[in-house]
């Protein structure tokens, strides 16, 4: 055999892979929306859900928990499918075992049941809390979200509290690659010294990976891979809708009730998920004025060079004015909150597990998207800031830096910091 | 005519006639070295033209000690023998390939010579010529600044020059080790450094001291890592007396070895090793696949660089270390660059993956990080230095056996090509 056969040889031998990879690439994430899904999307979204409703003829209709009657009970600022105010917030739970072979448990404390029996108290999750959660107190009005500082959690269980996040562009972070994200958390770990995540002393966030391989990018905790997965746990956990995707949730009053069947099929579900993509994209507004421009352009400037990019990226996955990473970042014991709607539970760390596979630690939270934020008060996770300012203060953890450089700010350059903020903007 | 003589670190030189005698200072490696007198074109001319017996300049006459005293404690360092004095000297190469180091006696006080004996370079002429150039001229630049710094940058360099060639004299493994351990304490400090100073609000260079002198100091062991290395590969690669196995260690050696290496990368691997960063930040997660493909892409990388490192190092100037030079040593090593070559990518994956490991414990203050980092960092360098050395005997082997195929083939066939390399692997193309 001659060395031009050998070579020839070698080279197709090593071509191989290449070609396997080319074929066997992820397809894209891109699809079609239909005019008559979406219209058709957009009444269920805006319906008004009732026990035995007509449009859910194979269950029970809403409840029997639920904590809003309608998509747009929460999803309402400033238009359809935007962000909920502090009272439509969602409380969530986790209990952990104390007592080993005792499995863990997390989930939603809804707020509505259709009748007394389901009705859920916090005692029904320890005996020593109360039946409902204490009001926020006058001196702190704007940690709205916050519990009460005299109110202590037995041990084992962690209560937090979710703000609605808007849905504005979801069709764009659902088309997003999880190659993008990945690249991302691979990008900040190079950049910041080969730093993990469970650091704190660099802003390395982590895409978190389900059991099926996927990245998750909605929900607080990045614990829904895809648009669709999003919609169905929201229909469950907040409607009590049952779907082929996510049964309704189990009431902690009564738990041996089982519903009829399913309250939505398969071709509901794809309607409001199709209507919830065709939500237009934010926008950034430029100002007219020279002067307002010129601050936000400044205030552009600084938010760079104070880090806030750093976990805000701009651009993901080739979807500009995103702001995120779309990553897990530690965000400090101050905003600590654990528990989630998912079902099956996703698996939580234990104090000793930091292994990437486990799922989000009490104080990670995924970077939410900044596109449409100067008309999506409050903020946070649990809507504990009223304000873009204070939202940055009380970034801690991977974001402590960059909000300390913000503090040290004369007030002009945090007011063109404000003011580049102000100009992403909802769709109108 | 112009006298060529060659300095100890392989760097062919030339000089007029009228420096015969004098010290320069070797452009490469910066030691001083002696102008040799123009040998004798044949054999039995023992007498030199008269033209190159030079009267003693003004200047040297001013630095010319008193009779009597010591003028000055030099080192000569080898000169390449004349064949003429091999014929005459038998054995004596050897000696005179050693360093020397001799007191010159002032112009006055040098007594007749009586042979060969005691001097480098031997002969009554010669030691005449030395006479004449003994006192090294202190160089002109030199005077122009202050005392104390001129002694100060002489003493510290041979301070430098000393610890680092004591270290060597023990041996170069520990010698890598050491630079290893270094290596890794200084690096895993200065990737913990790294965020607080990238998040400094006057930039990272202004963060603390402490970070810019664990990076200078990671940039120095891993140049010493790079001029060892070198070294252990000249020595390896060195073919009828070229090579650079004499290099100097000092600061200047380590940055030009660095530079070197850095050279070697961008010179090609830096393509394929780019493309498989590349691959590597936006293929996710990574799959088998994934890994036999990125493996594709380094090994030819890290094979390339090794080959071109040796070319470096065997003849001495990193411009020779092109494309098609690469290619043709690389047919020519065959299984044993392979080898070579597959056995650096585990060496290099598995450091790799041992940093990774490592940073993470770093950042998260267990000192067991810097423990796994300094093990992966010594162990990496030692591995690397052993695997290049086998890689540059099997060069020296195979440019060996080239050159005698060579020369076979010219008796045979006068219209035979030359070697290109007369230290290195000829070309393909000649006739076999």
């Amino acid at each position: 055999m001659s060395a031009q056969v050998r070579l020839a040889l070698v080279g197709v031998v090593l071509s191989v892979p290449l070609v396997v990879r080319w074929a066997t690439w992820p397809e894209s994430r891109r699809h079609d929306l239909h005019a008559s899904a979406v219209a058709a999307g957009k009444e269920l979204f805006l319906h008004e859900w009732t026990p035995g409703d007509a449009l859910s003829p194979g269950g029970d209709g809403l409840g029997p928990v639920f904590n809003a009657t309608s998509c747009v009970a929460c999803h309402r600022d400033p238009i359809a499918g935007g962000s909920g105010p502090i009272d439509a917030n969602v409380t969530t739970f986790v209990i952990r075992p104390t007592v080993a072979d005792r499995p863990l448990r997390q989930g939603v404390v809804h707020a509505a049941a259709t009748s007394a029996e389901f009705r859920e108290r916090l005692q029904h999750l320890h005996p020593s809390l109360p039946e409902e959660l204490p009001p926020p107190e006058p001196e702190l009005p704007t940690m709205a979200g916050c519990f009460a500082p005299s109110f202590v959690l037995p041990e084992g269980i962690d209560l937090s509290q979710r703000n609605t996040p808007a849905l504005f562009g979801a069709r764009l972070i659902d088309e997003i690659p999880d190659e993008a994200i990945i690249a991302g958390e691979r990008r900040q770990r190079l950049k910041w010294g080969l730093a993990t995540h469970d650091v704190e002393h660099a802003p390395v966030g982590r895409a978190l990976r389900l059991p099926d391989g996927r990245v998750g990018r909605f929900g607080w905790k990045g614990q829904t891979p895809s648009l669709a997965g999003f919609v169905q746990a929201a229909c469950a956990n907040e409607l009590g809708l049952g779907n082929p995707g996510q049964a309704q949730p189990v009431s902690l009053a009564k738990a041996d009730y089982a519903a009829p069947g399913l309250d939505l099929t398969q071709e509901q579900c794809d309607q409001i998920t199709a209507f919830c993509a065709s939500l237009e994209r934010p926008v950034e507004i430029i100002p007219t004025d020279a002067i307002e421009r010129g601050q936000a352009q400044a205030g552009k400037k600084l938010f760079h060079t104070l880090g806030c990019a750093d976990c805000h990226t701009p651009d993901l996955g080739g979807v500009e004015g995103l702001y995120s990473d779309l990553l897990l970042h530690r965000m400090g014991r101050e905003l600590r909150g654990g528990g989630g709607y998912d079902d099956p539970p996703l698996p939580l760390p234990t104090p000793d597990d930091e292994s990437d596979e486990s799922g989000p630690h009490p104080t990670e939270w995924r970077t939410p998207p900044l596109w449409a934020v100067a008309d999506t008060a409050p903020y946070l996770h649990d809507g504990r800031a009223e304000t873009l300012h204070e939202a940055i203060l009380l970034h801690d953890g991977q974001g402590k830096a960059a909000a300390d450089r913000f503090r040290s700010l004369p007030p002009e350059d945090q007011t063109r910091l404000l003011a580049f903020l102000n100009t992403l903007r909802a769709p109108q | 005519m112009a006298i060529k003589f060659a300095c100890r670190c392989g760097k062919h030189l030339k000089a007029r006639e009228t420096s015969a005698g004098r010290l320069t200072q070797c452009p490469r490696c910066g030691e001083p070295v002696a102008i040799p007198q123009p040998q004798p074109t044949h054999r039995g001319v023992d007498e030199l033209p008269l033209s190159l017996i030079r009267p003693i300049r003004r200047t040297e006459l001013h630095s010319v000690p008193p009779p009597g005293a010591v003028a000055r404690r030099t080192e000569f360092h080898s000169v390449p023998p004349p064949a003429s004095a091999i014929r005459q000297s038998g054995g004596e190469s050897r000696t005179q390939q050693a360093k020397l180091s001799v007191d010159i006696p002032a112009p006055s006080a040098v007594p007749p010579s009586t042979g060969r004996s005691g001097t480098p370079f031997g002969g009554r002429r010669r030691s005449n010529a030395r006479t004449a150039l003994t006192i090294p001229p202190d160089d002109i630049r030199l005077r122009r600044v202050p005392h104390w710094w001129r002694l100060c940058n002489r003493q510290a360099r041979h301070a430098v020059t000393f610890t680092v060639s004591f270290g060597f004299s023990l041996g170069t493994l520990p010698l890598l080790v050491g630079l290893g351990v270094l290596l890794g304490a200084a690096g895993g400090a200065w990737l913990r450094l790294l965020p607080e100073a990238l998040q400094h609000a006057e930039g990272p260079w202004r963060a603390s001291p402490l970070f810019v002198l664990t990076g200078l100091a990671g940039v120095v062991c891993a140049g010493y890592c790079a001029a060892l290395s070198n070294r252990v590969l000249a020595a390896a690669a060195r073919v009828g007396g070229t090579g650079a196995g004499g290099a100097r260690l000092g600061f200047d050696a380590a940055f030009t070895a660095l530079a070197g290496w850095i050279g070697c990368f961008l010179a090609g691997p830096a393509v394929p090793a780019g493309v498989a960063a590349l691959y590597w930040l936006g293929c996710g997660d990574l799959a088998l696949l994934d890994r036999v493909i990125m493996a594709e892409l380094l090994v030819p990388a890290i094979g390339y660089w090794l080959v071109a490192l040796t070319i470096m190092n065997a003849r001495g100037r990193l411009l020779d270390a092109t494309p098609a030079r690469v290619c043709e040593t690389a047919w020519r090593l065959g299984r044993t660059g392979v080898i070579v070559t597959l056995a650096v990518s585990a060496v290099v994956s598995a450091c790799a993956a041992t940093t990774f490991a490592a940073a993470g414990l770093i950042h998260r203050d267990d000192p067991a990080g810097y423990v796994l980092l300094m093990a992966a960092t010594a162990g990496g360098a030692t591995a690397t230095a052993g695997l290049l050395r086998v890689l540059g005997r099997a060069f020296a082997r195979t440019a060996r056996d080239s050159r005698r195929g060579a020369e076979s083939g010219s008796q045979s066939a006068s219209t035979a090509r030359p070697a290109w390399n007369t230290g290195g692997v000829p070309s393909l193309s000649r006739a076999t």
